[in-house]
């Protein structure tokens, strides 16, 4: 046979198969998703989940207030948390530092990598305010003799990984506008976006260092709902049902 | 970088001391270039000059920052840490002193505690009497206190009298549990697994602290639960506190199957986790637990072979001396091993001598590597303790083979020269001392001739014999009783003049129980064979050995009747003047007493065997009807009778019947 009549005898079959699958419509999912009860009790309390990981004190306070659902958390290490994002997201990374050590000196000491990250962010702060000899001596100073020479407990690998990011980042002194276009790689870097991030990253270390889960649950199971739905339409016994592709939208077929 | 003069730092007012430490703590965090340029200026040794004289807990807390800041990514420090040790146990102080001080301050103080422990610049005991565990208890307010103080219980359960205090303080318990059943999804993976860790080493071989898990709420569920966690460490501590608890109290069945099916399956992972030795211990550890009972021992034996368990400990041995051999190993050293090495592979040897205690099939797959036992050979050999006393416990396991696969053994390297040696000259080593004897005492059937051969060995065995360590004076015993057994007439000579009839006459009577049986068995092995060796022994103390053989027939311990009787037995086999010795009234009298009283069938059969030695044919012919006509003056009425009654036993049945017929 043809290739050209393989693929018509393939695609046959696939109409074939698919008109053989189970079909849900909309209402019918609907009315299906109506029958399985979820208390109100652990939305409730993904909800505070979220509202203390996150580090949104007077929320979750309220949220106690009306739900009756403990807020298990130390409001003073909330107090540090916000401050401490609000610090990053402001691009204040070296008073940021400092509030993480008074915290907890031993999160940025057993954790390189977050160093490297925070030191890094500092050095294109730097660069982005044109403090361009601040940035050169403080780039020598605080990252390539830290990071990059190995010692007796930075491998190898890491050094070289170090020295690898810290060159994309020197690259940024070549541009004169760092708010226009620029390679991607860059443009992550330069981005104000990278400082939320990097925040979140602060928050989730100093949670865990505080011996707090810095899992958000709302999004590992949304991770399990993506997964889920990916394993119901694929496969022998696939059936076709409508989907939830945005935690915001509306279930879409 | 701006430098801080630190020689100036301890006479500095407070408020400029202050900011030089913090400006000091700052630079060196996650920087060690900075902290080896203050290291080497000295700043260890003024900081921790500075501990016990400032008052100032802000000034304090920078302190113990910076000191603490040096257990990280700067092992350099550890040395110079080792001079401070003191110090850092008094640090303990100030969580009461300042206990109304700055949380950090408090949290600072723990995790300096912590990491003093888990580095082990202190160890446990060194807290012993300090009132370590009350102070603590009161600091369970927070998440990070409660991972911090389960590491620190962890470390400190080590010690005894610490655990005892841990186990009368149930607050801390109740408050790790809690962490565990109510708190599980708030806390970190890491908190959970400290407070896991907590529980596996304060419940190991305490009845209290099991007791006390298995009735908390929801604690053996959640733990159950865990036996699935993804985190092989969660895995195997959580088997281990079912496995402490299932020690004293019968957890249910699914349970027990749940956490041994783990452990099983840990174990078939061993090579994947060579890099973990401290995992790879704590599966060894729950084996070895596991193997003390014998009928979870015979399920282990039987699914370690399915899963190549034994191949698989081996490999390690001798997959983990190649790697120190490689790579440079910063860890203090004992003569020519790595300290940590050494404990892995002691844990390893402890549990495949567990393995192969009594299975013959175990023992076998380990004999049968030769280059294990070339590896095993030097590790007897280590100037390492620990390691070959280890080596020398696998090496009892493995003596209990059959002669072949022991020689297999002895031919694949200098073992019975090194055993012997350690043997002889381990006198301050008592357990080490007492496991290469009890080496020997299994070679010694199987190997007499060597080993009778040596008169140092001889004579070593008897001295321990009268020393002080119980376990070496019995283990010295059987080595002399299997030396003797069925051999030949020179070895018997050799070692009476070292034993001395008058002090095996003593021992008959030693307050140790065991050694009393010894010392029969000794005097059955010296009896047996011909009328010499009978002669032998009756004409050198005979009367004295028989008046305490008498007292020894109305003896409490069934196993020293008994083997009064086979030494009756023996003696009454021999020549008709032996055997009118045997035949005394004392002690013919006495066993047909024994043979109406006793309900025990081995002592039955002991008597019967004594009566058949008595009408047994004696040498020389004639005599026969002159013992006949004895045991006839001696109401045999009185003995066919009781000997009928006992016929309905089967299980001495067959021992009265060829009585009966030797007497008819």
């Amino acid at each position: 046979m043809s290739a050209q009549s393989n693929q018509a005898a393939t695609s046959h079959l696939q109409d074939q198969d698919a008109s053989k699958r189970t079909k849900y419509t909309l209402e019918q999912w609907e009315d299906r998703m109506q029958d399985i009860v979820i208390s109100k009790d652990i939305i409730n309390k993904l909800v505070m989940n979220y509202l203390i990981v996150e580090g949104y004190k007077q929320g979750a306070l309220k949220f106690e207030k009306e739900t009756g659902i403990k807020a298990e958390m130390d409001e003073d290490l909330i107090d540090h948390r916000i401050e401490i994002r609000r610090l990053l997201e402001k691009g204040q990374i070296e008073e940021a530092i400092s509030k993480i050590d008074t915290l907890n000196p031993e999160i940025l000491d057993q954790n390189v990598e977050l160093y490297f990250e925070l030191k890094r962010q500092q050095l294109v702060e730097l660069i982005k305010a044109k403090k361009i000899d601040e940035a050169l001596v403080f780039a020598q100073a605080n990252l390539s003799q830290s990071f990059i020479k190995p010692t007796q407990s930075l491998q190898d690998s890491k050094s070289a990984y170090f020295k690898s990011e810290l060159e994309k980042t020197m690259t940024l002194f070549m541009y004169e506008d760092l708010n226009g276009p620029l390679p991607a790689s860059l443009q992550e870097l330069a981005d104000v976006k990278s400082r939320q991030k990097l925040a979140s990253r602060v928050n989730q270390e100093i949670l865990k260092a505080m011996g707090y889960s810095a899992e958000l649950k709302l999004g590992f199971y949304w991770q399990m709902l993506q997964y889920s739905q990916n394993q119901l339409s694929t496969g022998e016994n696939a059936i076709e049902f409508p989907k939830l592709k945005d935690p915001m939208g509306d279930l879409e077929m | 970088m701006a430098e801080i003069v630190i020689d100036t730092l301890k006479t500095d007012p407070s408020d400029i001391k202050l900011e030089k430490l913090k400006t000091l703590k700052f630079q060196m965090i996650g920087s060690h270039e900075n902290k080896e340029i203050y290291f080497n200026q000295g700043l260890v040794e003024i900081l921790f000059s500075m501990v016990s004289t400032e008052l100032d807990d802000k000034i304090l807390k920078e302190i113990i920052t910076s000191i603490n800041c040096y257990f990280f990514n700067f092992p350099q420090a550890q040395e110079c840490f080792k001079f401070f040790s003191s110090t850092f146990v008094q640090m303990h102080f100030f969580l009461t002193t300042y206990k109304d001080s700055s949380p950090q301050f408090i949290d600072m103080v723990l995790r300096i505690i912590r990491n003093s422990l888990v580095s082990g610049i202190v160890k446990a005991k060194d807290f012993e009497n300090q009132n370590l565990i009350l102070e603590l208890g009161t600091f369970l307010n927070t998440k990070v206190r409660i991972s911090l103080i389960a590491q620190i219980l962890t470390i400190l359960c080590q010690s005894k009298d610490l655990k005892l205090e841990i186990e009368q303080n149930r607050q801390i318990l109740e408050k790790i549990l809690e962490q565990i059943t109510k708190n599980q999804y708030i806390i970190s993976d890491e908190c959970l697994a400290n407070c896991v860790c907590a529980l596996a080493e304060a419940s190991d071989k305490n009845q209290q602290i099991s007791s006390f898990i298995l009735t908390y709420p929801q604690a053996v569920d959640e733990l159950t639960k865990h036996l699935r966690h993804p985190d092989n460490v969660m895995k195997v501590k959580s088997s281990r506190i079912l496995s402490n608890i299932n020690r004293y109290y019968k957890l249910p069945t699914l349970q027990q199957q749940q956490f041994k099916w783990v452990i099983m399956q840990m174990s078939q992972l061993l090579p994947v986790f060579q890099d973990d030795q401290a995992l790879i211990k704590e599966i060894c550890k729950i084996m070895r637990d596991l193997a003390k009972k014998s009928k979870e021992r015979k399920h282990l034996q039987k699914v370690a072979g399915d899963i190549l368990a034994i191949e698989k400990l081996t490999d390690l041995i001798l997959t983990c001396k190649k790697a120190s051999e490689e790579a440079f190993d910063v860890d203090a050293f004992i003569g020519d091993q790595p300290v940590l090495q050494s404990s892995f592979k002691s844990m390893i040897l402890r549990t495949l001598a567990a393995l192969s205690r009594d299975e013959e099939k175990c023992r076998k797959k380990i004999i049968e590597n030769k280059k294990f036992l070339d590896e095993l050979l030097q590790l007897i050999k280590s100037a390492n303790k620990d390691q070959n006393y280890a080596a020398c416990k696998l090496f009892v396991s493995l003596s209990r083979s059959d002669k072949m696969l022991k020689q297999i053994i002895l031919d694949s390297g200098e073992f019975l020269k090194e055993l012997t040696k350690f043997f002889l000259e381990s006198d301050s080593e008592p357990k080490l001392q007492s496991t290469c004897c009890k080496a020997l005492c299994n070679l010694a059937f199987d190997f007499q001739k060597q080993l009778s051969s040596d008169a140092l060995l001889l004579r070593k065995l008897v001295l321990c014999i009268d020393g002080q360590n119980e376990e070496l004076r019995v283990a010295s015993c059987y080595t002399l009783k299997n030396l003797l057994f069925r051999c030949n007439k020179d070895i018997k000579i050799i070692v009476v003049k070292e034993l001395t009839s008058r002090r095996l006459i003593q021992l008959m009577s030693d307050s140790n129980s065991k050694i009393q049986e010894q010392a029969l068995m000794i005097y059955r092995n010296l009896l047996h064979q011909t009328e010499q060796d009978i002669q032998q022994v009756l004409s050198d103390g005979g009367d004295e050995f028989l008046a305490k053989l008498e007292t020894k027939l109305d003896d409490k311990n069934q196993a020293i009747v008994l083997h009064s009787l086979y030494i009756l037995s023996s003696i009454a086999s021999g020549n008709q003047k032996q055997k009118k010795i045997a035949m005394d009234e004392r002690f013919f009298n006495r066993c047909l007493q024994i043979l109406k009283s006793t309900d025990s069938s081995q002592i039955k059969i002991g008597v019967l065997n004594y009566i058949t030695s008595l009408a047994f044919k004696e040498s020389g012919g004639s005599s026969e009807s002159k013992i006949k006509k004895y045991l006839t003056d001696m109401k045999i009425g009185d003995l066919l009778e009781s000997l009928k009654e006992k016929e309905r036993d089967p299980e001495v049945r067959g021992y009265i019947q060829r009585a009966l017929k030797k007497l008819n």
